[in-house]
């Protein structure tokens, strides 16, 4: 059976989720979405596949402190899989202080879910004039940009170029991987948006490390960073399993995201790895091809993160490789 | 075992049908007349009359609830957001309507009450038609009459609300543990309500002596259960078996393990539905075959009769009726079928 893409869109209210939406469902592509949302009336468009929801989060009783689902989604994700055929995708909308992470989580928790739909992107909205504000005024703004997949940069004709290179550059200091598009009224190319497999590890085939050279994160003491960690040499599986379960069992209440492309010793597949907070999952993928470097990067996004720390634990899993 | 079309027992000695749609709950009222429930919107309903089955279009988008009306006739509620009465004669009448909602719970009492869930809302309709609306502090995982009808059992995150219908504006009494509480029921003497939660176990409180119940071992979420025998036992889903709670004692399963049926190598249990009189329970599993356990309650031997082979996706629903002589099935890809069954085995 194939799964159900699902796409997360976040934003603050305003950034132009609806926007998206709307063009998403009134645009002729052929395909039938069943759309998720939280304020019911506001889409402008009729269809029998739009649901309201109140975002539920409650805590699995599973011993994992930060494990958070959204049980309206396990539901509403349960009732639409009783329609044969009738829709091709899932768009989920979350309101605009909503963390993402109990909508990741979900996904990986519950086996409903999990057995049905797979979680494609997470698309989070923002407005490039009015971004700085909120990133200063509530960590949620910065939530939501660690969990992107997709940045939506959307009114980029109200800011001045400068600015707009600033803003970037701020953007993939708190999230090196996210693909980041401009755009005015969200006119973006729908491909763009949908459909990316994200979170499907055959197909994360690299990282784009973004602007990390160039050491911008520091510059606006954001609370939520990333760690950009590379290696050249092949890294020691068993070890580097032993660290990263270590590592998020005890900091991943503040590693927001994580996910990685590992060259293993002995092994000629990539070894692709993500997770959000605790949760995480990982798988052998494709073979590395002859003429290419056999390069591990990983990336963590979080708060608080010990740089120098993370790096030394990291390169430990490949030092013991090569003793 | 192997089967082919021609040994299904249902195709054989019942009647069966191709639907339009994932049959998403079957129900018998109190006549005998049996209704399915389709994923398109449809009602398929089959008199016992034994006059011709038909098809009605209920809901625009999919059936999400069933229940048999107080009398005869049917209750649905659908992704549209409406609560509706179905009658013998198709017609429809709208009780209620919650746009941009989903009614996934819709419950019915013998003495003429019966209620839906729109949410957080516990909207429930009186014989004389006058409704109350009463919220709760997350989405109603499900609802459940007591058996003397006297209360309603609305589950939700964090525990259960138990309100009594003649008193529906004093607070609820409410029934905690830390989770989120799917569906619920009420054991057939009323002094034990239980839930099936989203951590693959089941909850339940004793109403008189405060002692609590927790049934674990289960491999995915309990999405089906059943009383059985006149509610001496509960039956569940979630397993490779059908694990049998006993609730004979006044203790009810304290202490005791369930006893284990219709075990099979491969695949899940998705449904079960009890006979209300016998120790008898129909099974359904994920790769559509369909059998017939009878309990032993000497808990011995173990009887079992396939009726319906594999295909056509997982069994999505069972009833049986509460004269015990007839048994619905339904699945996943639309197959639906009704069982004569002996009125005199036992």
């Amino acid at each position: 059976m194939n799964k159900i893409p699902v796409t997360v869109l976040t934003g603050y209210l305003g950034a132009g989720k609806t926007t998206l939406l709307n063009r998403i469902l009134s645009e002729q592509h052929g395909k039938r979405y069943a759309v998720i949302v939280n304020e019911f009336g506001e889409l402008g468009i009729d269809n029998d596949l739009v649901v309201g929801a109140d975002e539920e989060v409650f805590e699995m009783n599973n011993g994992c402190i930060c494990c958070t689902v959204r049980g309206d989604l396990i539901r509403i994700i349960s009732g639409l899989m009783k329609r044969l055929g009738g829709f091709d995708a899932i768009i989920l909308e979350t309101t605009g202080l909503a963390d993402p992470a109990p909508v990741a989580q979900t996904f990986f928790v519950d086996d409903e879910v999990r057995s049905r739909t797979s979680l494609d992107a997470v698309v989070t909205v923002t407005d490039a004039l009015n971004l700085p504000a909120q990133l200063a005024d509530s960590p949620e703004a910065a939530e939501q940009i660690a969990f992107a997949d997709v940045i939506l940069l959307n009114k980029v004709e109200l800011v001045e170029p400068g600015t707009l290179a600033a803003l970037k550059a701020r953007i993939a200091g708190i999230n090196p991987f996210a693909r980041i598009i401009e755009c005015n009224h969200c006119d973006v190319p729908l491909e763009q948006v949908l459909n990316l497999g994200s979170f499907d590890l055959a197909r994360i085939m690299s990282i784009e490390p973004g602007f990390l050279t160039e050491d911008h994160a520091h510059e606006h003491d954001d609370a939520v960073t990333s760690v950009s960690l590379t290696a050249a040499a092949a890294l020691d599986g068993d070890l580097f399993n032993e660290w990263i379960s270590e590592l998020l069992s005890a900091q991943g209440a503040d590693i927001l995201r994580s996910k990685g492309i590992l060259s293993l010793r002995g092994v000629d597949q990539r070894y692709v790895f993500q997770g959000v907070h605790m949760l995480a999952n990982g798988a052998l993928t494709q073979d590395w091809r002859a003429d290419e470097q056999r390069l591990s990067r990983m990336v963590l996004i979080g708060r608080g993160l010990d740089e120098p720390a993370l790096r030394a634990g990291f390169l430990a899993c490949v030092a013991a490789a090569n003793a | 075992m192997l089967e082919t079309e021609s040994e299904s027992l249902i195709g054989e000695l019942g009647r069966i049908w191709q639907l339009t749609d994932y049959v998403v709950a079957s129900c018998f009222d109190a006549q005998g007349n049996l209704a399915f429930a389709l994923g398109d919107g449809k009602l398929f309903v089959v008199p016992v009359s034994g006059s011709e089955p038909w098809t009605l279009q209920v809901h625009r988008g999919a059936c999400l609830s069933l229940a048999a009306a107080p009398g005869e006739g049917f209750l649905s509620g659908g992704d549209d957001g409406r609560f509706v009465g179905v009658s013998l004669s198709a017609e429809v009448e709208e009780l209620a309507s919650f746009p941009g909602r989903w009614i996934e719970h819709v419950v019915s009492h013998a003495n003429g009450l019966i209620a839906c869930a729109a949410g957080k809302r516990l909207h429930l309709i009186k014989a004389d038609r006058s409704a109350v609306d009463l919220e709760h502090p997350s989405t109603a995982g499900g609802l459940s009459f007591s058996p003397n009808g006297l209360q309603i059992a609305v589950s939700h995150y964090g525990g259960v609300s138990l309100h009594y219908t003649q008193a529906l504006k004093s607070l609820p009494k409410v029934l905690k543990w830390t989770g989120s509480h799917l569906a619920v029921t009420w054991s057939a003497d009323g002094r034990f309500v239980l839930t099936s939660m989203q951590e693959n176990c089941i909850r339940g409180w004793r109403l008189k002596g405060a002692e609590d119940l927790h049934m674990s071992g289960y491999d995915t979420r309990i999405k089906s259960w059943c009383w059985f025998n006149k509610g001496r036992w509960l039956a569940t889903s979630a397993s490779d078996c059908v694990p049998c709670w006993p609730f004979k004692k006044r203790s009810g399963p304290m202490g005791e393990p369930p006893t284990t049926l219709a075990y099979r190598d491969r695949g899940e249990v998705t449904v079960v539905a009890g006979d209300p009189n016998h120790p008898l329970i129909a099974v359904g599993y994920d790769d559509g075959l369909a059998l017939i356990a009878e309990l032993d309650e000497s808990g011995v031997t173990e009887r079992s009769v396939t009726f319906k082979p594999p295909g056509a996706g997982a069994v999505s629903c069972m009833a049986f009726a509460a004269d015990s002589k007839s048994l619905a099935v339904g699945t996943a890809e639309g197959f639906a079928g009704i069982m004569p069954m002996a009125a005199d085995h036992g």
